[in-house]
């Protein structure tokens, strides 16, 4: 439900956010093959869609561009539905994402059905505090329309993750961007699959040049 | 670790500027007082972090510029930090002394834990006396404050005989012999003041709840009272009354500008005569004046609680086939508030708006926001916290840890056993990590972390302990 309330999320002090809101179109990751094949990075104001399906690795390749953003001093929020597992900082910390510009918000949308994921981080979208969200948790389908204009209108880098691999044949309107990540352990290599919004391939990135 | 405690040796007129470190404040005798810090503590922490140092740290900076001749001391527990300052009375020490834990901040112990150490027999009997008047204030019988006298006695006899000098002296007597000898009450008060004890389990940081703890209230209640002409129930409906009393709250001679609001009750008595009460708190304390007359930040905490209620009641009213209750009348009350104090916020201040507005951002949420940090410690679980203790050694952000570069993403809450037998043998060994022998009876625990590929096709994060133990830890998602 995102009815009410709008009044109360105003805009809030013009100065602050005249400061922050500088004017950063893409966000890069550390690797410049991938960066190249992704036009520079990832798109501010666009929602793009993250395949990852869960224990293959592919949230793994979000971590350079969390790490890119917070060695440019934005914050970032990672939220998650997952009521068995929480974040590992230390590993995060250790691929280059710097904590103290994160955060982290346990949903409970699991344990309340009513509750959606977006209602409770509601505020979040109507202010540019955080540059870069990403949304680990089921979202309603009504609710795309939302995050994508409040991506647009300030500016944000949402990624909704999806904990299954994306297919190019339907997806979510509203999604600018697509693509597909998971690891391979015993070949030590990291796998993009690009999707929609950028040239169609397959991209391979040896892990120690990742990392 | 969760609170702090200050005890101050302050002059009256001192007492309100007091009351801007905590609202939990009580008068343990004439010209002290006991301050708990719990209700604020993550914010002073998060204010602390600002000025890029600790909570100890900031504390001692704002009394040493302010109350520069007044004894204060600090500790886990309010029965700990009033000895110490009675310590530092008699000594005629003055500034800012304590420690976080009873083992000290660092393996050389502080002078306020070298002080507390020594304390003297007088210092306690003193320190005893007091309690027990406190005690009685909130019901220890007759017959118990007898009994307690009785066993006071009775440990001045053995003292004496003992030759104990200090009360430390006790030290490494079985508790059990304690309380037979000198009663379960003197005994309890003993555990307080040293839980450090061998044998002592280490919940004793959260034993404050036998401690007679006497809050003196700030103020008067602040309350306003709605009733409507009609019952009501729609949020639309409810809204602009609900803004309108916050407006009324404000008025209140009370409640003036610059005081910041932890926790608003809001209490409704239903249609069918059924009343509830919900808690608002705010994470960070909150200035209602600031926004008159919209109160949006108040308005979003105050939705997510009423539609709590109204599923809740909803459902009951589902479960008897009744329509769902109306409201009839409601109570809103500031039941925790503390005065803003320039001299203390502006002391450190960094001149960046940017905390203020993630505070601001985190009051209007629903869910908590956390921020983790590393700890200084190896052990896979142990490495990193949302909550740092006062006492934990956080690394700080640009700390290298390379040792972490090979663990997971995700990590279960508890290690979950793991059935090996069976699944697929592609594993790869990752790291062996040691236990922490010296907190647990039972011996090596040392674990071999593998990343295993199960069934399913997912990269886990399993270890393996010395006895052969399966467990499944984390996830590489």
């Amino acid at each position: 439900m995102l009815a009410p309330l709008t009044d109360a999320l105003q805009p809030q002090s013009a100065r602050f956010y005249a400061k922050t809101q500088c004017a950063i179109p893409k966000l890069a990751s550390v690797y410049s093959s991938l960066d190249l094949s992704l036009g520079g990075g990832l798109s501010f104001g666009h929602i793009t869609e993250w395949g990852a399906a869960w224990g293959k690795g592919g949230r793994r390749g979000l971590l350079p561009f969390l790490a890119e953003a917070t060695r440019r001093g934005l914050w970032c929020l990672w939220a998650s539905d997952r009521a068995d597992v929480s974040i590992y900082p230390p590993s995060w910390h250790a691929h280059g994402v710097k904590l103290n510009l994160l955060r982290v918000a346990h949903l409970t949308a699991s344990q309340d059905p009513e509750q959606s994921p977006v209602e409770q981080l509601k505020p979040i979208f109507f202010s540019p505090f955080f540059k870069m969200i990403i949304l680990d948790c089921r979202i309603w389908s009504q609710e795309h329309a939302f995050l994508a204009q409040r991506a647009e209108r300030e500016g944000l880098l949402i990624i909704l993750v999806r904990s299954y691999r994306l297919s190019s044949y339907r997806g979510n309107v509203r999604a600018r961007y697509r693509l597909n990540c998971w690891h391979d352990p015993l070949g030590h290599k990291q796998h993009f699959q690009l999707i929609k919004g950028w040239h169609p391939q397959h991209l391979l990135l040896d892990e120690k040049g990742w990392e | 670790m969760n609170t702090l405690f200050i005890a101050i040796k302050a002059l009256k007129q001192d007492i309100d500027e007091l009351y801007a470190l905590s609202p939990s404040l009580m008068e343990w005798s004439e010209g002290v007082y006991v301050i708990d810090l719990g209700p604020c503590l993550s914010y002073w922490q998060t204010r602390a972090e600002r000025f890029g140092g600790s909570v100890e740290d900031y504390f001692q900076n704002f009394f040493q510029k302010n109350y520069k001749e007044t004894q204060v001391a600090y500790a886990p527990h309010p029965w700990q930090a009033v000895l110490l300052l009675s310590m530092m009375q008699e000594r005629g020490l003055v500034g800012f002394l304590g420690f976080l834990n009873p083992y000290g901040s660092s393996i050389k112990p502080s002078l306020g834990q070298t002080l507390y150490q020594q304390m003297s027999w007088q210092v306690w009997w003193q320190g005893v006396f007091e309690l027990s008047k406190h005690l009685a204030k909130i019901g220890l019988s007759k017959a118990s404050h007898a009994q307690l006298k009785k066993d006071q006695r009775r440990m001045q006899e053995c003292c004496q005989r003992m030759n104990w000098q200090t009360p430390r002296d006790l030290f490494g007597l079985p508790l059990h012999s304690l309380r037979r000898r000198f009663g379960a009450k003197l005994t309890q008060f003993w555990e307080w003041a040293f839980p450090d004890q061998p044998g002592a389990h280490l919940g004793w940081l959260t034993r404050f709840d036998d401690f007679p703890f006497i809050l003196r209230p700030l103020h008067e209640p602040i309350v306003y009272k709605r009733e409507f002409d009609e019952p009501i129930d729609d949020w639309e409906h409810l809204e602009p009354y609900f803004k309108e009393d916050l407006n009324q709250l404000c008025k209140i001679p009370f409640y003036q500008k610059g005081m910041l609001v932890l926790c608003l009750e809001w209490r409704f008595v239903f249609d069918d005569l059924s009343d509830y009460k919900t808690t608002i708190p705010f994470r960070y304390p909150h200035d209602l004046h600031l926004e008159i007359p919209h109160h949006p930040t108040t308005l979003l905490q105050a939705y997510h609680h009423y539609m709590t209620l109204c599923r809740q009641q909803t459902a009951k009213a589902h479960e008897v086939d009744l329509p769902p209750p109306k409201l009839f009348s409601w109570e809103l009350e500031i039941t925790k508030m503390i005065p803003k104090n320039n001299r203390l916020l502006e002391l450190f201040s960094d001149g960046g708006g940017v905390q203020d507005e993630l505070q601001k951002l985190e009051n209007r949420l629903r869910v908590p926001l956390k921020a983790y940090q590393l700890v200084d410690d190896l052990y896979p679980e142990h490495a990193f916290t949302h909550k740092p203790g006062l006492d934990q050694k956080i690394f700080p952000d640009d700390c290298g840890t390379i040792i972490h570069h090979a663990r997971p993403m995700f990590i279960f809450h508890k290690p979950k056993p793991f059935e090996a037998k069976g699944t697929s043998s592609l594993r790869v060994f990752l790291e062996r990590t040691l236990d922490k022998w010296w907190l647990h009876k039972e011996q090596n625990f040392g674990r071999d972390y593998y990343l295993l590929i199960n069934h399913a096709g997912e990269q886990i994060w399993v270890y393996q302990d010395l006895k052969g133990q399966w467990f499944e830890h984390g996830i590489f998602a």
